[in-house]
């Protein structure tokens, strides 16, 4: 994970003109009723612009062409800054650069998106990285699994629901031998976004392999929470009781 | 054999293909049997390097713990089989991957043939709880 001086020295140095200019068009885009309902939405103390997906995106598109991003540490700079900025959508801004810079969104990346992780305040930037930053570029990476395997273990639920959601984007590729460890290990967990997690994960995964999610399941009945299985089967059906 | 032992069968890990079983429980244990580098999803050997045997053999043994209910983190006792001890240090850091926390009881041998020519054998102890 990057180092608290690597984090203090990017998010203490003169702020990137391209993060200026993305909170700039966000304060021009604000919108204080959305603001409100998207901070109750996500039950959070953080104040929110009130700028949705799309014009966020539309924000990101266009800053592109006026600031190009030439190295790894303005990359790794502008990400911090942000992430670390007053409002919610600045943390969101921070991970579409992190996602649409594919140059970089690759495992020389791994702490900055590692400390990403650990420092998620809840489910809307947690599943992001986890899910569409992480998952792909961890794909039949075996370095990499003596951290996701402390992800398991962290006092933090985020991380250990990164453990889970890490495997994502695997499809036929999914290692199921660390999956279903993961799932084992974290089932007893009473917390909603673990046991939503875990049937998530299955469901996911039972697009591609229904009769290991349908063994999986059946085997494990009595570890899984109600939600678990009723989210993993959600579209795979386990074969008995109707005909 | 007791009948309160009972066999452990997956399709995730390579069938037993002799009078023997992937795993047995017996009591708060599960016994795993020796695993090589072979793919259960092919039934092919994997004659790769020793890092890559390593990653399959623990793969292998991480499916049948699945079954019988447990993982990787309640193994008490492994024994690791090299046919070169020379490669010990390869499996050694693949096998800190897995294992990082409170680390098993281990027995290193350098056998002098395994099967399939392979270049490490592995079986374990778990606790299931």
């Amino acid at each position: 994970m990057l180092d608290n001086q690597t984090i203090q020295t990017a998010i203490q140095s003169p702020q990137h003109p391209m993060v200026v200019a993305i909170q700039h068009e966000l304060e021009n885009l604000a919108n204080d009723h959305k603001a409100k309902e998207m901070q109750a939405y996500m039950k959070s103390n953080q104040p929110f612009y009130g700028v949705q997906s799309q014009p966020r995106k539309a924000v990101i598109k266009m800053l592109k062409k006026q600031f190009a991003i030439d190295d790894y540490i303005s990359y790794q700079n502008i990400i911090l800054q942000l992430w670390h900025g007053n409002f919610r959508e600045d943390m969101y801004q921070a991970l579409e650069i992190a996602e649409q810079y594919k140059k970089w969104r690759t495992l020389d990346s791994w702490h900055l998106f590692e400390y990403l992780i650990y420092s998620s305040p809840w489910w809307d930037t947690l599943d992001w990285i986890a899910g569409k930053i992480v998952s792909p570029i961890i794909l039949n990476q075996e370095n990499i699994i003596s951290d996701l395997i402390k992800w398991r273990s962290s006092e933090k639920m985020w991380v250990r629901r990164a453990s889970i959601l890490a495997h994502l984007k695997h499809k036929t590729q999914t290692n199921t031998a660390l999956l279903g460890e993961t799932i084992l290990i974290l089932a007893h967990e009473k917390e909603f976004f673990i046991r939503k997690a875990i049937g998530w994960i299955l469901r996911e995964y039972g697009k591609w392999n229904p009769e290991w999610v349908k063994d999986f399941v059946v085997k494990h009945d009595l570890r899984l929470s109600s939600l678990s299985k009723k989210e993993a089967l959600k579209h795979v059906n386990l074969g008995f009781g109707k005909k | 054999m007791p009948s309160s032992n009972i066999p452990i069968s997956t399709h995730d890990a390579p069938k037993a293909i002799g009078p023997y079983s992937q795993a047995i429980i017996s009591g708060a244990f599960v016994f795993v049997s020796g695993q090589i580098a072979i793919d259960p999803n092919t039934s092919q050997f994997m004659n790769d390097s020793i890092t890559q045997q390593t990653h399959q053999v623990i793969k292998n043994i991480q499916s049948i713990l699945i079954e019988a209910g447990t993982t990787l983190s309640h193994v008490v006792k492994t024994t690791v089989y090299l046919k070169d001890l020379n490669d010990f240090n390869e499996m050694n850091e693949v096998y800190a991957l897995y294992f990082n926390d409170i680390f098993p009881a281990r027995s290193t041998i350098q056998a002098a043939a395994l099967p399939k020519d392979a270049a490490i054998e592995m079986d374990v102890i778990a606790s299931l709880k």
